[in-house]
């Protein structure tokens, strides 16, 4: 397993005027502490390290355009003009070290690589250029490529909601350690990037990093949309294919067997229809041998086929009458589906805003202002609604409108085959109109048709009985060919099946049941040394952490969230936090791939008490030594409470004008 | 079917379990009546249109309206800036989703396109702090508050449909105009023949 490790960051800013200025801090393993008043430059200071490794997403800044620095790091210092302002970061794994270079200002997608110290980088020429943002930073010059390599990190897909795939960036990665000042102590992971819309990021990112086996779920998943995805295709073959044939004979499916309907005979299989077809040929076979011999009254041959022509002409309306029915219906059911389409983004939309959207803190009437029971009787105690009325989750609903976008589908297919048959049937009736007419017109023409009409109208007849014949004897052959390709589609149908069992397994592995035991373990102790809900133990010793969400504290009874106050939300964080390093230090399962380390960026600034922070001190004093490093920025204005910690801090500004950026002297060694 | 019900009852049964079936389905309601994504909705407006200033209840009603129909998106864009240069810019800009398709059956809006809901979802973003009221009635503006800022800066990527179009109209609101596009110009382009053969 493979830290992450911070051991220097140095600034290097240049002025149009030629003057220098800079920063050098230098980490060990263990806590660091960097110390100082506000908007002195601390979280700037951790801006360096998070922007050399390309995790800017995390601070906000998602546009190349934007940076994420103050104006001071790469527009002008001290009224001067800057022309020239990079930061350099040196970053070990445990066993190899790096420098991470990046400039603030100008061409800022690329990072800079030597395998080096900061200290030997002069002798070191050759730097690798690895790309920062935008595409190819997964490729071999990419920087995620690079730090995945560097961390033995697995570079995986993952599903994303849009039923694709996406990488997993380091960038989501990041929040598991590395909380931002500004949002990032609102709630775990606040600072988790979603524009990948990766499915459920915080879960699985999670999962990743704690080397839970039931992250291979969402590998799993992948592969069975891959194979859902080809039975899909090889479906609307075979779709295709069987319509082809229902479509001329005029067939239907039921239970896997071809039927065939007909005016005469009804309803048959196809191997009925094709015997009683034969059985018909013979007899009016017998018929045309009589009629040879038998003339008939010419004039009412004229008027039956006059009659004939006028039935035809019915039928033609009728059938283009039914088509545009049909083609009405199937541009309303086309319209619902789009509108159950545009649901489902608005669904997806709802469920993520759900995990970000804040909860009304009330805990006293308004009104009144007495303490408001949890829970009224069946009924909620502020607005006096129904509680029993159960309202549909985002997932409900995208699996209802799943379900009702299924069915369309299924009528809209019907819908289309019908019209396709209607169609052909239109054009048959309309050639038999033509050629009715045309045997009329021959016949007055003609004066000779009407003694053979009879005998021409039976010879007809029975060629198309032949004709007929023949087509659904094609028909079956064509139909039975398909079976190897339903043979296929049942094979893949029970892969998916396998691999949907498998998941269940993967969701009752043994290790993960130890890593998330000893993960609530940590976390439980960690809260009560923090005084988490004023260490009312009965409640602390019930925490839990939710599988089916992403891994956060829960309590059964009560919205830990909403009980406690905004510092004890922080210190449910500082104690997460913490439970994860704890649980990855003491874990010899080699899947964890959590880099044992953790930047907090000033926990203090939401009401956290000096004590709190003096108490979570101590904790991180309790860790093995050399086994993580954990990179905390704070301040506080008592003295005594510096003392406690005097021997962490690595980097202090002294006073509210002691900023990060110092000018060099021209005849320093370091410039 | 009956049989094996009752042998699977009966199975539960003898392992000390008691089988209780519910059949009740939760009531399905879709995100456009939930006052989370509509306020959320809210919130992106006022996080991208005169962020300092402010905007007043009526053209926030406009401009969901547009969020909420995205056919009708071309039509403004092209009447809110056609007297500028940049039109052809805006509209190579604006990125629509695929399922866009003007919708002839909502709802025709007489004045503004109210919802009598925006009230509560105002409510909904007052007492959770996200939005503030400055001046007096009738030029009422809605702003939103820092942690409102806050709550923008986090949904905001949930948005990306929404967030371009919202990007092309720049710092600088001119409510007039967009109030005008969406109560004139609008209604008698879509619907104002249907009007006719209601009234006649």
């Amino acid at each position: 397993m493979k830290k992450l490790i911070i051991n220097r960051v140095v600034y290097t800013v240049e002025t149009v005027a030629g003057k220098s200025y800079g920063a050098d801090v230098k980490f060990s393993t263990g806590l660091n502490i960097i110390y100082g008043p506000n908007s002195v430059g601390k979280s700037s200071l951790i801006t360096g390290i998070i922007y050399c490794l390309g995790g800017e997403k995390c601070l906000g800044v998602f546009q190349n355009k934007q940076n994420p620095f103050k104006p001071e790091f790469y527009d002008r210092i001290n009224n001067e003009k800057i022309t020239k302002s990079y930061v350099t970061l040196e970053v070990s794994n445990g066993s190899d070290t790096v420098i991470l270079m990046r400039s603030i200002i100008n061409k800022t997608d690329v990072v800079g690589l030597k395998k080096t110290t900061i200290e030997n980088s002069g002798s070191v020429p050759q730097t690798r250029y690895l790309i920062a943002s935008g595409d190819g930073v997964f490729s071999s010059e990419g920087l995620q490529a690079f730090l995945f390599k560097f961390l033995d990190w697995d570079i995986v897909d993952v599903p994303t909601y849009d039923a694709g795939y996406s990488k997993l960036y380091f960038e989501n990665l990041l929040p598991l350690f590395f909380v931002e000042q500004r949002a990032g102590w609102s709630q775990i992971q606040a600072r988790q990037v979603m524009r990948y819309s990766i499915r459920e990021v915080k879960k699985v990112t999670f999962e990743y990093l704690m080397g839970l086996d039931r992250f291979d779920i969402h590998l799993t998943e992948i592969k069975r949309r891959a194979i859902q995805d080809r039975i899909q295709k090889l479906k609307r073959d075979l779709n295709d294919y069987e319509e082809r044939i229902l479509v001329p004979a005029n067939g239907s499916v039921e239970n896997g067997v071809l039927m065939i309907r007909r005016k005469d005979t009804g309803v048959l299989t196809i191997d009925n229809t094709i015997k009683t077809l034969r059985e018909q040929y013979q007899e009016q076979i017998k018929d045309v041998e009589i009629l040879s011999t038998v003339s008939e009254d010419a004039d009412s041959q004229e008027n039956s086929l006059r009659r004939k022509l006028r039935i035809t002409a019915h039928r033609v309306r009728k059938a283009a009458d039914k088509v545009n029915l049909l083609m009405q219906e199937i541009a309303s059911y086309e319209n619902y589906i789009n509108r159950i389409n545009i649901n489902k983004v608005k669904n997806r939309q709802l469920k993520k805003i759900e995990g970000i959207a804040p909860e009304l803190n009330i805990s006293t009437c308004p009104v009144c202002e007495n303490p408001l029971p949890a829970h009224g009787e069946g009924e909620c105690s502020l607005c006096h609604q129904d509680l029993k009325r159960k309202i549909s989750t985002p997932d409900e609903n995208l699996e209802f409108l799943e379900d009702e976008k299924a069915s369309f589908e299924k009528i809209l297919d019907a819908k289309r085959l019908e019209l396709r048959k209607t169609r052909y049937q239109l054009q048959q009736h309309k050639e038999t109109e033509k050629s009715l007419t045309e045997t009329i017109d021959h016949q007055l023409s003609t004066y000779v048709g009407p003694q053979l009409a009879a005998y021409r109208h039976k010879v007809v007849q029975l060629d198309t009985l032949d004709k007929e014949i023949e087509l659904l004897k094609r028909s079956k052959e064509k139909w039975s060919s398909l079976n190897s390709l339903r043979n296929q589609i049942n094979e893949l149908e029970k892969e998916d099946e396998s691999l949907k069992i498998k998941v269940k397994e993967y969701e009752e592995s043994k290790n993960d049941q130890t890593l998330l035991g000893s993960l609530v373990i940590n976390f439980r102790n960690n809260v009560r040394q923090l005084r988490l809900l004023k260490g009312k133990d009965v409640l602390i010793s019930t925490i839990k952490i939710d599988e089916t969400d992403s891994y956060a504290p829960y309590l059964d009874e009560y919205d830990l969230y909403n009980i406690s106050s905004s510092s004890d939300n922080v210190r449910i964080l500082l104690s997460y936090y913490l439970a994860l390093l704890q649980t990855a230090i003491s874990s010899t399962n080699p899947k964890v791939k959590f880099p044992n380390l953790l930047i907090l960026d000033e926990p203090k600034q939401q009401n956290l008490d000096n004590q709190d922070i003096i108490t979570f001190i101590d904790l991180l004093e309790h860790l093995p030594k050399n086994s993580c490093q954990v990179i905390l920025t704070t301040f506080s204005d008592q003295k005594k409470d510096k003392n406690l910690f005097k021997q962490f801090i690595r980097h202090e500004m002294f006073s509210e004008y002691d900023y990060l950026l110092k000018e060099i002297p021209s005849d320093s060694p370091q410039k | 079917m009956k049989l094996s019900l009752h042998r699977l009852v009966s199975r539960l049964e003898a392992n000390n379990l008691t089988p209780e079936i519910n059949l009740e389905r939760p009531l399905f309601i879709q995100p456009e009546d939930r006052i989370t994504y509509r306020s959320a909705r809210i919130v992106l407006i006022l996080g991208m249109l005169n962020r300092k200033l402010g905007l007043s209840k009526e053209v926030i009603a406009c401009i969901d309206f547009l969020l909420r129909n995205p056919g009708y998106q071309k039509k403004f864009i092209i009447e809110y800036f056609k007297e500028h240069q940049t039109l052809h810019k805006k509209l190579l800009a604006y990125k629509p989703s695929e399922n866009i398709e003007i919708d002839f059956n909502i709802v025709q809006y007489k004045s503004v396109p109210w919802d009598l809901r925006f009230n509560d979802m105002f409510l909904f973003l007052y007492v959770r702090k996200h939005l503030l009221f400055a001046g007096q009635k009738p030029n009422l503006r809605v702003l939103l508050s820092d942690t409102g800022q806050q709550y923008f800066e986090q949904i905001k990527e949930v948005f990306i449909d929404e967030m371009n179009f919202l990007e092309l109209f720049g710092k600088q609101f001119i409510e007039g105009k967009a109030t005008e596009i969406i109560t004139e110009v609008i209604p008698q382009a879509y619907w104002s023949q249907n009007e006719k053969t209601d009234y006649q």
